[in-house]
């Protein structure tokens, strides 16, 4: 048994030869390789395209390990992760409006494609954090990691819930040359805050798997936050209309476009993620979405 | 003994002599719980609408409130969230209560949605982005008025509350009159000015706020106090029949 028991779908294939097809425009655009095509027009797409590509083959190879999906068994689920996706990114680029920490350039000048480009570009986010997740889970990965039981009172979840307010609505209110700094506050801030009410609520809860003793969720979701941040920013870095990072701290060491240390960023983003998603299911449902 | 009571035999039969048994027919029991649920949230979406409108009207209007008194805003539109999330918790008023609750309630998250981005609007008050999702706060607090009188209206019409149910139906016509409507017809105005015209948003909203006089604001407040009424006299229906159970004035019930 080597635990690939069912057929590739299709769309995976699709998925693979749409990506490498968008690499070949990138490269082709990097490379000045036939000027006479207008490479930008095709780079300018890039992240979507790369993006929802990334989605079909990652959800065709968890198929082939198990059998069910996101694409074919959970698309009510798949619907709902990209709404809210679109919903939680446009409230970082309102705190990107306030406390400037990247700007985005070459964007399509007509609005309505621009905003098209937008919401299909947010709508990969939580799909992709949450796939990857899975991906690592179907390949059993961190299966086997342990911690310390952690002993959740009733103060300690409320100290968590301050804590993650204080975070989330002080920075905006500070001077304006400094707000640049406190991006790393906005990160964790909406994980302290929501997760509480997760774990009161009875939904899935990464504070209850610290109960539990149990570290794997948390550290594939760790995971799926690396391996998103590496691509977003492997894939922006070459596209036409990208972003680059404008926030004070660590400029000068770069991974592609990001200051290295706002790599650290994107592990606490895939739990915040979790905790996002979670908190607004759990006022219309008591099921499962994720199933991570 | 039981913790729900006979519809049937509520004290609405001697309100209206028709409207109950057909109620009743509909939604035999009521737990107590749900009662206080029902005086829970009515309570607080009274004070939460109330407090999210007179700071809302600040906010838009004052540039100078300090951030203290800003904060007040959250805590209005938190409590007609969590209002509307106890409402929603009653499922013993039937399917036409449920759903509508459902549309209430999720009207109720988007407010606590864009709320956070009148904050940061009012920190960077020239960010045209921020500014459309400030417009929007504006509209889903509309829309969620609306959806509250219609969430009234089946209350009513299961406590047989006829007075209540017309009154929930002329309010919510009047919401979508004079607030719906002259709200679509600004943001309509704004829009093409700034597109035809080729205008400044912030100096268009200015100009439109600028001709806002006493009369307009009142015709403009109007709807929000009657459903602010409305919620109250709710309130105080449910309450009515929660003292009644209390009573035991016919009931049989053995908690609250």
């Amino acid at each position: 048994m080597n635990g690939y028991r069912h057929r590739f779908p299709r769309y995976g294939t699709v998925g693979l030869i749409v990506l490498l097809l968008m690499e070949t425009a990138i490269f082709c655009s990097q490379t000045g390789a036939f000027p006479e095509v207008g490479w930008w027009q095709v780079t300018t797409w890039a992240t979507p395209v790369c993006w929802w590509a990334y989605i079909l083959m990652l959800d065709a190879w968890i198929y082939r390990r198990k059998g069910a999906s996101l694409l074919t068994a959970r698309r009510e689920s798949l619907m709902i992760q990209c709404i809210l996706s679109v919903a939680f990114w446009c409230v970082f680029e309102a705190y990107n409006r306030v406390m400037p920490g990247w700007r985005y350039i070459h964007l399509e000048q007509d609005l309505s494609w621009r905003l098209v480009g937008y919401a299909i570009a947010f709508a990969t986010i939580l799909p992709a954090i949450f796939l990857t997740c899975e991906f690592f889970q179907s390949h059993e990965c961190f299966e086997r990691t342990w911690m310390p039981r952690i002993r959740w009172s009733h103060g300690g979840l409320v100290a968590s819930a301050v804590a993650g307010a204080v975070f989330v609505i002080v920075p905006p209110f500070l001077p304006g040359d400094t707000r640049g700094y406190w991006w790393a506050f906005v990160w964790v801030g909406w994980f302290f805050l929501l997760e509480p009410f997760n774990y009161w609520r009875g939904m899935p809860s990464i504070y209850r798997d610290w109960e539990r003793g149990d570290p794997s969720r948390t550290m594939q979701l760790f995971g799926a936050g690396a391996v998103c941040g590496l691509l977003w920013e492997f894939w922006n870095m070459w596209a036409y209309t990208k972003w680059v990072y404008v926030f004070p701290l660590g400029q000068n060491v770069r991974y592609f476009e990001m200051p290295l240390v706002g790599f650290l960023g994107f592990l606490p983003f895939a739990l915040e993620c979790f905790a996002m998603f979670h908190f607004i299911a759990s006022f219309f449902t008591r099921e499962d979405r994720l199933g991570i | 003994m039981s913790d729900t009571i006979d519809a049937a035999a509520q004290p609405t039969a001697k309100l209206d002599t028709v409207a109950a048994p057909e109620a009743a027919s509909r939604n035999p029991h009521i737990p107590a719980s749900d009662y206080v649920r029902l005086a829970q949230g009515f309570y607080f979406v009274f004070w939460g609408l109330l407090v999210t409108v007179l700071m809302g009207a600040q906010l838009l209007i004052v540039s100078d409130i300090q951030p203290f008194a800003e904060l007040f805003l959250g805590l209005g539109v938190l409590a007609t969230a969590v209002g509307t999330w106890r409402l929603y918790q009653v499922r013993s008023l039937g399917e036409p209560w449920h759903s509508r609750m459902r549309t209430a309630l999720a009207l109720a998250g988007l407010m606590v949605y864009f709320c956070m981005f009148v904050y940061l609007w009012r920190r960077t008050p020239e960010s045209v982005y921020l500014l459309g999702n400030v417009f929007g706060f504006a509209a889903v607090g509309i829309l969620y008025i609306i959806a509250f009188n219609r969430v009234v209206a089946a209350l009513a019409a299961t406590l047989g509350r006829k007075d209540m149910a017309r009154e929930s139906r002329v309010f919510g016509t009047g919401n979508i009159g004079l607030l719906l409507l002259p709200f679509a017809g600004i943001v309509a105005y704004i829009v093409a000015s700034v597109v035809v015209q080729r205008g400044n948003l912030l100096s268009e909203m200015r100009f439109v706020l600028s001709r806002a006089n006493l009369l307009v604001i009142v015709v403009l407040l109007l709807p929000f106090s009657l459903t602010l009424s409305l919620a109250w006299s709710c309130k105080d229906a449910v309450l009515r029949h929660l003292s009644n159970l209390g009573s035991g004035d016919g009931y049989d019930v053995d908690s609250p």
